[in-house]
């Protein structure tokens, strides 16, 4: 009986560690698999450096579940492997969200209107080297008006939400992100 | 053995990502939030979380999301029966409040009016109160239709709790009661 038991004990480790690796494995790769994964959905939708409006005209709400509707949202899905991109956004008096997620759907940084300049967000998003290059014509007499994004990798999304505070003001905020610009320098 | 480890394995992924409160989310109450480090950083199961769900999380730096699927005796939340919020709204410069079902598309109803904002809702005597119910309310009223489960989503932008999830009170957040059920 003792004997048996032991017996029993390598194979049922062995499986726990099995189960415990596959376990972990699909956890992290949840996100790069996932066929609900948003940056891929929205990827494949928008045209790549373009500031784009989100609505029911491009794409379904079954595909971006748990939306708040009370947020107006656009989207520039970018691809900076060559040049950087420059984002412009005008704020209001709304409260106004950027976010930056890598192709797999991790938001690796995000900014509220609070940091606007002037009402208005000035960001490039750019590779470690791009902004270098950038630094490099950098005046010493005149202060960067910019936020320069260092970015991970070359492809991700930008995406503002920008808040309707009641329905008779959508269109102001539609027309706000309207005027949102995402392109290459 | 191999078999055993893979299905294992798979069995506890699936179990721990369809939980109402999965690993990574912390529960206040009724309400469930997914607190992130760094600023940004969700740990790997809420981020396993999020891709199979597949919604875009607001980020501690723009807020903080709150999802109830059950009322305060842990019963499903069900069209059939009405529930009052009420209490405290913890301060934010906007907050929204809407409903959905399991899936989370947002739910539809003859009125067109699936939620609320902080600037739509109306308060009575310093109090807010919104009344989910499948029968008309006085006040800030959101209807529902049918027999089916649902959530409510409750979102605080730019709140000072975004930025310090970790003391998030119960006491400072609404309470969700259920009032009643129809037959």
């Amino acid at each position: 009986m003792k004997g048996t038991l032991f017996r029993l004990i390598p194979p049922l480790l062995g499986t726990l560690c099995i189960a415990a690796i596959i376990h972990i494995s699909s956890i992290m790769l949840m996100p790069y698999v996932s066929a609900r994964n948003p940056a891929q959905i929205i990827g494949k939708t928008f045209p790549v450096n373009q500031m784009e409006q989100v609505d029911s005209g491009n794409i379904s709400t079954f595909m971006l579940p748990f939306t708040d509707p009370a947020m107006r949202m656009a989207v520039c899905s970018y691809d900076i492997s060559e040049k950087p991109i420059r984002i412009i956004i005008e704020t209001g008096g709304t409260f106004l969200s950027v976010i930056l997620m890598r192709p797999d759907g991790k938001i690796f940084y995000s900014m509220t209107d609070k940091s606007a300049i002037q009402r208005k967000l000035d960001l490039v998003v750019a590779t470690p080297a791009q902004v270098a290059a950038l630094e490099s014509q950098d005046s010493d007499d005149e202060a960067v008006q910019e936020w320069r994004l260092n970015v991970p990798e070359t492809k991700g999304i930008v995406m503002i939400r920008a808040f309707v505070p009641r329905l008779r003001e959508s269109a102001d905020i539609q027309a706000l992100l309207g005027r949102a610009e995402c392109y290459q320098e | 053995m191999l078999l055993a480890g893979l299905l294992g394995g798979l069995f506890m992924t699936r179990t721990l990502l369809v939980l109402q409160k999965p690993i990574g989310a912390q529960k206040y109450g009724v309400w469930v939030a997914w607190a992130a480090n760094n600023g940004n950083e969700f740990d790997p199961y809420s981020r396993a979380y999020f891709a199979r769900r597949g919604d875009i999380p607001i980020t501690p730096l723009e807020g903080i999301a709150l999802f109830a699927s059950e009322d305060g005796d842990g019963k499903v939340l069900s069209s059939r029966c009405t529930y009052e919020i009420a209490g405290s709204f913890p301060t934010s410069r906007a907050w929204t409040l809407f409903i959905y079902d399991p899936n989370g598309v947002l739910i539809s109803n003859g009125s067109h009016r699936s939620g609320f904002t902080s600037a739509e809702v109306v308060h009575d005597n310093g109090t807010t109160k919104i009344t989910i119910s499948p029968e008309p309310q006085p006040g800030n009223w959101l209807p529902m239709s049918n027999d089916k489960p649902f959530v409510v989503a409750l979102r605080f932008y730019d709140s000072p709790l975004s930025t310090a999830g970790s003391i998030l009170e119960v006491e400072r957040l609404p309470s969700l009661k259920r009032i009643g059920c129809g037959s």
